[in-house]
Formats: structure tokens, C-alpha cells, sequence
């Protein structure tokens, strides 16, 4: 499958000698679904700001569908590349939950009746018909996020980056972005979520690339990298809950590669049964 | 960006000389030279006190911040100087253009000195000790403490508005003055519920409290607080001196010669 | 200094209801609540169902900074917080909020912990005292002349709770304060809090949706949804109640597995709160599987 973002041995700093990132190397393809993880100040958010040219490489490269970002603007990226940012606080402006979902397609220069149509589809998709004439800012928390969501999503970006989008929802929000994630993904979109709910990823991804201290310490399979005890010690993480039980109980038989709560409840059941056997 | 010009008014720890003195002393320190650089309207003793500006900011370490916001200003004392020098006052207009700079580089450079090496606590402490309530005070540090997060903020919309294909760059200027709103306004919502879990946390940690409040800090006048206040004063009255009595008089009021005689 | 104490129970809530102005519906509704000095009370439910509302009713936030109509009553160890304002309340009951960064306002984190002491007026003395307890029993010493927003988040919530804790209050209040936080950071403040209810004795009162880790300490956990109070009692028995299902309230992994086990066949001798307590469980049965079938 083609390649939708590449990386190349990116360094990268706010101030100058101070790297925030350090040799970043990462392929990411068409309609992959990745997880982004790692600490608070690991670099993840500011590695994907390179992914829509709002941050642009101080060595090393990243093309977006071929095209190196250098001499692309943000405005001409942002087409291809849609980012959901982790506070919707941070973007809601607009009279009515339609205007704010309108914003991105006028500033793109869509004519009205596709702005009409996105906007209708947008709508629907986020659940947020019944808002449609209120003002994003008297809606609640979960509610805000879905707007912000919608506002990137109703101009059909072909990759989409969620920053943190888990961060102050409950378990029901959870679950409906996780379901919206899957969805995406179905429909041929590249997602990538930048992350550090580590319960989150081994439920929902597959492919997970871990950060710290500005430079890639894993990228692969979700099992694999979870249940390495030395990437999560070298990047600061907590394994998944159920990892670590399997971690705990390795020396009665279980496999330490476990990741979801059915691998472990078949494990030892497994174990009772061998013993019975005995 | 705009935001490097508050780099130098920002409180940097270096720990050095003039961090240890009393907040009232560096006060004074801060409004007798800011009195001398308007007193003086020519070239050679504003150049004193500006060099002399340049000492302190080396001897205590934080040339770095400081030069960032001489920089940030050098594009405004550039105007400052131009609109001088072809509407100012009558009379010698190069002389004159040069001290009105030299005077606005110096004023930045003494309020750099003491921000940068003064708390917004200590300010407003010091404020406090020369009889200013501490409502008011208090309400200057907010503002000082916030002024950071308040940027940052701000960057944060500018980023976001801009993945949502915003130009602000693009359009004639009432274009670009309406590209603001989606910037401006979900600034300040930010900040004004930002204010109000300021103020819960605030009355969570006693704050307004009838009782009279005390400090943790004791503030004494120390020998160095002492010797640098002797020697800030006899700096001042020397320089105010030497303008006045020949021969030194003739070369602190030196002209420059007229652009165009 | 202290207040004389006139109750057996920390916290009263009593047929509490609370309306904020220029709403319509009510943000609790009837809550009662009995809290005993020295319970580690963790509150979960989903959004809007009024957890960080109660909290506020707890150090009279409201109803004296927030107005709205209030029905019923609270009281702190007999205290009824209508009489008493935040800062009276202070010395009985601390809070500490979910963003680090809105509760921290000085430019070091000695001044910082010096700052509620202060705003009381107590004697200079005294305030050194609970400063250099504070930063000694919160391991702050070697950051002491730092500044508090210059910290990473975790180390601005411990001085966050630091500063609450340097007023020697009887209650600690915690609305969301790991939810910003990382994995390791999180797991970090939340031991932290341990702490404070074990060592000091003091009564806790957090609010948490990530269950996994704040649930392990918990002596009690009440489960709110749309400002009621769904169910309140043992942690293991709540977290494993019909409501809690329905509720949809992240379980913690290792009570699905619990659950899953028991429809198995296999039950473990108590419902599992964290992996080490799973893993006890499962070493336990097996032993005495293995012993019995051999038996």
C-alpha cells in the first residue's frame, strides 16, 4: 500500500541545542490505524505538528503522501492532513455547532452547497443534529469534544491525528470514540492517536509506537511492545492491567504476552485445568 | 514571534548578586535610573547609563533573555528614531532622534534588569511595604504569573484555528482584522473560565481571609543591600553633578551635529 | 487553633439539593451521605453526574462562591457549611483541583506551601514549621526553590497537595487530580494520597475515573449518576454490582477477569481490586485446588 506519511531522522527544537526530537524515523501507510504513545514531554505532540506543517524538521524530512511538508503551508496540508486537538476549548468560536463545522470548508474555499452537504454529513456522523442552532460554548465537556471532532472531520481529510482524545472522558465517551476511531479506519482513512491511556490502546490498536525522550524506543505490535517489560521501563508507562497480572503470575505458567482480559481468563483456566489433571 | 519581547521581563533564577537584594532596593534602583534616563535628553550620558545597564546584565547572567528583548525592540526604536528624526521637535533633529532611542533602549533595558531578577511576589511585596494594598499587588502577580500560560494558550488556538485551513497572512486588512475573531474568542472563554477555577483555588487556599495576612519571608536590609543603594545614589548624583560643572558639563550636553545644516 | 469538634462523622450530607443559578435542573438531588474520619472514599460516574458539584459543597464552595439554590444540608464535623466561607472551612477541609496549573500561583514551591498559611495570618513561625513538614513529608526538599509551573505534571499536582496538606486539614478533597497526568505519574499521586489517609490519618475524598489505579486503596466507593447517588458501600461488592454494569463505569481489567473466571467455574476468594491482589488470588486457589483434588 502506498505510503501516507514517511519521516526521515527528524531533529527538532524549540530553542536552539535543546532537541525535542531526535532522529525520528517512522512509516506510517494507507488506512493504518497507529497509536502514538509515551510520557507527558516525550515529543509525541510535537512530532505530529510536523505531520500537517505546523512545525516544519530542522534536519531530516516528512512527506505526506510524497510531498515534502517543507514548502507546503499548514493551510495546504491541513487538506490532506485533519488534527483534532486534545482541548476543543482551544478552537470553538463560532455562533452555531453548523458555523463552527462550516469553518474549515469556507476557509478551504469549498462552495455552498458542498459546504451545506459536509456540514449535513458532519452532522449526523458526531450525533450532533439536535445541536445544530446552539452555540458550541453552553454545550457540556463530551458534547464540545464532538464538535471540535466534527470540525475536522466534515472536510474528509484522507489522515487523521487525534491528540490526547481521551484525556477528561468518562468510560461511555471512551467507548463512542473508540467505535468513531474503528469507523474511520473501516473506511479507508489513515488515524493515527497520540495517547498514553495504555488500557485504550491494547484494546482498540493494533500497531503502537512508543516515545521517549524524543526518539522512537518501539513501533510494532500492540502484544509485542505492551509486554515488553523494557520499553514500558524505558519509557515510563504502566502495562496494561492485565500484562502485568500475566506478569505477576509468570512463574505458575502464564504467558507473559497478554494483553486482553479473555487471553488471561482462558490462561488459567487453562492452569486449573492442568492441575486437575495432574 | 511577539511573544520573545516578554522573554526579558520574565523572572529568570540565576541566583546571582543582584537576586539577593530586597525588592525595595531593587524598586528604588528601578525608579532612580528611570528617572535619570528621562532627565537626560543627550547622546553621551544616556549612553552612560545604558552601558552602565549593560554591566549589570552581564555581571549577573542573563544576557541571553535580555538581548532577545533588545531585539524584539530594535524594529520599534527603529520607528521611534525615523518618526524622530522627520517630525520631531525643531532644533537639532539627529541629536534629538538619537537620545529619544537611546533613552527608550535604556528604560527598556533597566525594566528588563529588574524583572528578570525579581519575583512577582517580591514586587508585589515591595509594593506592599511602601503602603500599597495587597489587593492590588496581588492582582499585579496574577497577572505577572499568567502572562505565560496566557501565551501559550494563545499559541495553542493559533495552531488549531490554522489546521482548520485558517490564513492569517491571506486578504486585505478587514479581512485579516475578522481572521482575529476565531482567534480572540476562544481566548478569552479559555480565560475567563480559567479565571473562575482561579478563584475557586484561590478561596480553597484561604485566600481573602479577614485576618490580617503574614509572610513567610522577612524582609531586612542587608550590607549589600545597603552598599548597592549608596552606590546607586552616588552614581546618580555624580552623573546630575557632572552635567552641571564645567569641564564635564561640556561633554555629557555634546550635540550631535545637525543632519542637514 | 482547632476548631472544637462536635460530631462523630467527618462528613454529613444531608437531603442535599443544589440548583446553579440560571439552571433549571438540579445538579444533586437528594444526596445523603455519612462519612467516618479516616474512610478513603472514592466517588466515580460518568460526566454531569455531579461528583465535582458535591465536592464543591464539601468546603462551602458552594453554596458561597457559587450561587444556586441549595436544599438540605452539609456539615464537616458537625459544622454546617452554610455558617462557615471556604476559608473558614479551610483548616477542616483542603481541595485540590483537577488542573495543576489553575492552583498554582507562586514563583517557588516553598511560597507556594506558605501561601494558605499566609492568607490566615498565622504566626511566621508556625508557617516555617509547615513548610519545611511539608516539603520534608512530600519529598520536596530538593525543589524547594523551584518554580511550581515549570514542573512536570505530576510534580505539580504533589505540590499541589502539599500545599493543601501545610494547613493541617482533617478532610482531603480531590476532584479528578490524575486526569491529566501519565500512567506513571498518575499511579505516583495517587499512592501519594495513600499516604496522606494512612499516615496522617486523614479522611479522603477523591474523585477518579480510572478506577485501576484508585480503587486499590478505597475503604468505600459511591457510584453517582445525574446527581444522585446510584449505590454507596464496599469497593469490591460495588464494583461488582448490577448498577456499576449498567452504570458503564471503567471496570477495572482484573474484575472482568474476576467475573469471567466465576463463570468458569473458578471462583477466587475475594474480587481482586489490583494486579497484585489478582495474582495473590489466583496463587491461592490454585493451591488449594491443586491440594483439595489431590486430598
Amino acid at each position: 500500500m502506498a505510503v501516507a506519511i514517511e519521516v526521515n531522522d527528524l531533529y527538532f527544537y524549540y530553542e536552539r541545542g535543546k532537541y525535542v526530537l531526535k532522529g525520528i524515523n517512522l512509516t506510517v501507510r494507507d488506512g493504518e490505524m497507529v497509536a502514538i504513545m509515551g510520557n507527558n514531554g516525550a515529543g509525541k505532540t510535537t512530532l505530529i505538528k510536523h505531520f500537517n506543517g505546523l512545525l516544519k524538521p530542522i534536519r531530516g524530512s516528512v512527506k505526506v503522501k510524497g510531498r515534502d511538508t517543507k514548502g507546503l503551508s499548514v493551510a495546504e496540508l491541513a487538506r490532506t492532513v485533519g488534527l483534532v486537538f486534545q482541548n476543543p476549548d482551544h478552537q470553538l468560536f463560532a455562533e452555531t455547532v453548523e458555523e463552527e463545522l462550516a469553518f474549515a470548508l469556507r476557509n478551504f474555499g469549498y462552495p455552498e452547497d458542498i459546504v451545506k452537504r459536509r456540514v449535513e454529513w458532519a452532522l449526523t456522523l458526531m450525533d450532533l443534529r439536535k445541536y445544530r442552532h446552539r452555540s458550541p460554548l453552553s454545550l457540556s465537556g463530551g458534547e464540545r469534544k464532538r464538535v471540535a471532532i466534527a470540525s475536522v472531520l466534515c472536510y474528509d481529510p484522507e489522515i487523521i491525528i487525534f491528540d490526547e482524545p481521551t484525556i477528561g472522558q468518562d468510560y461511555y465517551q471512551k467507548q463512542k470514540i473508540a467505535q468513531l476511531l474503528r469507523m474511520l479506519s473501516r473506511q479507508g482513512k489513515t488515524v493515527i492517536v497520540v495517547t498514553h491511556d495504555v488500557e485504550f490502546v491494547a484494546e482498540n490498536f493494533e500497531r503502537v509506537i512508543v516515545m521517549a525522550d524524543g526518539k522512537i524506543v518501539a513501533d510494532g505490535n500492540v502484544r509485542e511492545v505492551l509486554t515488553d517489560p523494557e520499553v514500558i521501563s524505558k519509557s515510563n508507562l504502566l502495562p496494561p492491567q492485565v500484562t502485568h497480572c500475566a506478569w505477576l503470575l509468570k512463574d505458575v505458567g502464564i504467558s507473559p504476552k497478554l494483553i486482553k482480559v479473555s487471553e488471561l481468563v482462558k490462561e488459567i483456566t487453562r492452569l486449573f485445568h492442568e492441575h486437575k489433571g495432574i | 514571534m511577539s511573544i520573545r519581547v516578554f522573554e526579558g521581563f520574565k523572572f529568570k533564577p540565576k541566583g546571582t548578586y543582584f537576586y539577593k537584594l530586597d525588592p525595595r532596593v531593587k524598586m528604588s534602583f528601578l525608579i532612580v535610573y528611570s528617572i535619570l534616563t528621562l532627565y537626560f535628553s543627550t547622546v553621551v550620558p544616556l549612553s552612560i547609563l545604558f552601558l552602565f545597564s549593560v554591566v549589570i546584565v552581564v555581571s549577573n547572567r542573563v544576557a541571553k533573555e535580555w538581548g532577545r528583548t533588545l531585539r524584539a525592540v530594535a524594529l520599534l526604536s527603529l520607528v521611534i528614531f525615523s518618526f524622530n528624526l522627520l517630525f520631531g521637535a525643531k532644533g537639532n533633529k539627529l541629536n534629538y532622534a538619537s537620545s529619544m532611542t537611546l533613552r527608550f533602549l535604556t528604560l527598556t533595558s533597566f525594566f528588563s534588569i529588574f524583572f528578570l531578577t525579581t519575583t512577582p511576589e517580591e514586587l508585589s511585596e515591595a509594593l506592599l511595604l511602601i503602603g500599597i494594598p495587597y489587593e492590588y499587588t496581588f492582582m499585579f502577580m496574577m497577572a505577572m504569573r499568567f502572562i505565560p500560560t496566557l501565551a501559550r494558550d494563545f499559541q495553542t488556538i493559533i495552531d488549531a484555528q490554522r489546521s482548520r485551513g485558517l490564513e492569517l497572512e491571506k486578504g486585505n486588512f478587514v479581512q485579516r482584522a475578522r481572521k482575529l475573531l476565531p482567534l480572540l474568542i476562544p481566548l478569552i472563554v479559555l480565560e475567563i473560565r480559567r479565571s473562575v477555577l482561579i478563584a475557586e483555588a484561590l478561596e480553597a487556599r484561604g485566600f481573602g481571609t479577614s485576618a490580617k495576612r503574614s509572610t513567610l519571608k522577612e524582609y531586612r536590609l542587608s550590607k549589600v543591600d545597603l552598599y548597592l543603594l549608596f552606590l546607586t545614589i552616588t552614581f546618580a548624583t555624580s552623573l546630575i553633578l557632572s552635567s552641571k560643572l564645567p569641564p564635564y558639563s561640556e561633554i555629557m550636553n555634546y550635540r550631535l551635529p545637525e543632519l542637514v545644516p | 487553633m482547632r476548631t472544637v469538634l462536635k460530631s462523630n462523622y467527618a462528613i454529613e450530607v444531608i437531603n442535599l439539593s443544589f440548583k446553579y443559578e440560571g439552571t433549571e435542573e438540579y445538579a444533586l438531588n437528594n444526596v445523603n451521605l455519612r462519612i467516618k474520619e479516616g474512610e478513603y472514599v472514592v466517588i466515580t460516574g460518568p460526566s454531569g453526574s455531579g461528583k465535582s458539584t458535591l465536592c464543591r459543597t464539601l468546603n462551602g464552595l458552594i453554596p458561597h462562591f457559587y450561587r444556586g439554590h441549595m436544599e438540605g444540608d452539609i456539615r464537616i464535623f458537625g459544622i454546617s457549611t452554610r455558617a462557615k466561607r471556604t476559608h473558614e472551612l479551610a483548616r477542616l477541609v483542603g481541595m485540590v483541583f483537577q488542573e495543576s496549573e489553575n492552583q498554582l500561583f507562586l514563583s517557588s514551591v516553598e511560597r507556594e506551601i506558605a501561601f494558605g498559611l499566609e492568607n490566615l495570618g498565622l504566626p511566621r513561625d508556625y508557617i516555617r514549621k509547615r513548610v519545611k513538614w511539608a516539603l520534608r513529608n512530600f519529598k520536596l526538599e530538593g525543589l524547594k526553590d523551584k518554580a511550581p509551573y515549570e514542573l512536570s505534571g505530576g510534580q505539580q499536582q504533589k505540590v499541589a497537595i502539599a500545599s493543601v496538606m501545610a494547613m493541617s486539614p482533617r478532610i482531603l478533597v480531590l476532584d479528578e487530580p490524575t486526569s491529566n497526568l501519565d500512567p506513571l505519574s498518575a499511579f505516583e499521586i495517587i499512592a501519594l494520597i495513600h499516604q496522606v489517609n494512612k499516615a496522617m490519618g486523614v479522611t479522603v475524598i477523591l474523585v477518579e475515573h480510572r478506577l485501576e489505579l484508585a480503587l486499590k486503596y478505597a475503604t468505600r466507593l459511591i457510584l453517582m449518576k445525574e446527581g444522585r447517588v446510584i449505590t454507596d458501600g464496599d469497593p469490591r461488592e460495588v464494583i461488582t454490582s448490577k448498577e456499576a454494569r449498567s452504570l458503564g463505569i471503567g471496570i477495572p481489567k482484573v474484575v472482568e477477569v474476576y467475573k469471567r473466571l466465576k463463570e468458569e467455574g473458578i471462583e477466587l476468594p475475594r474480587i481482586p481490586l489490583s494486579s497484585e491482589e489478582l495474582a495473590l488470588g489466583v496463587r491461592g486457589c490454585l493451591a488449594t485446588y491443586g491440594s483439595s483434588y489431590r486430598g
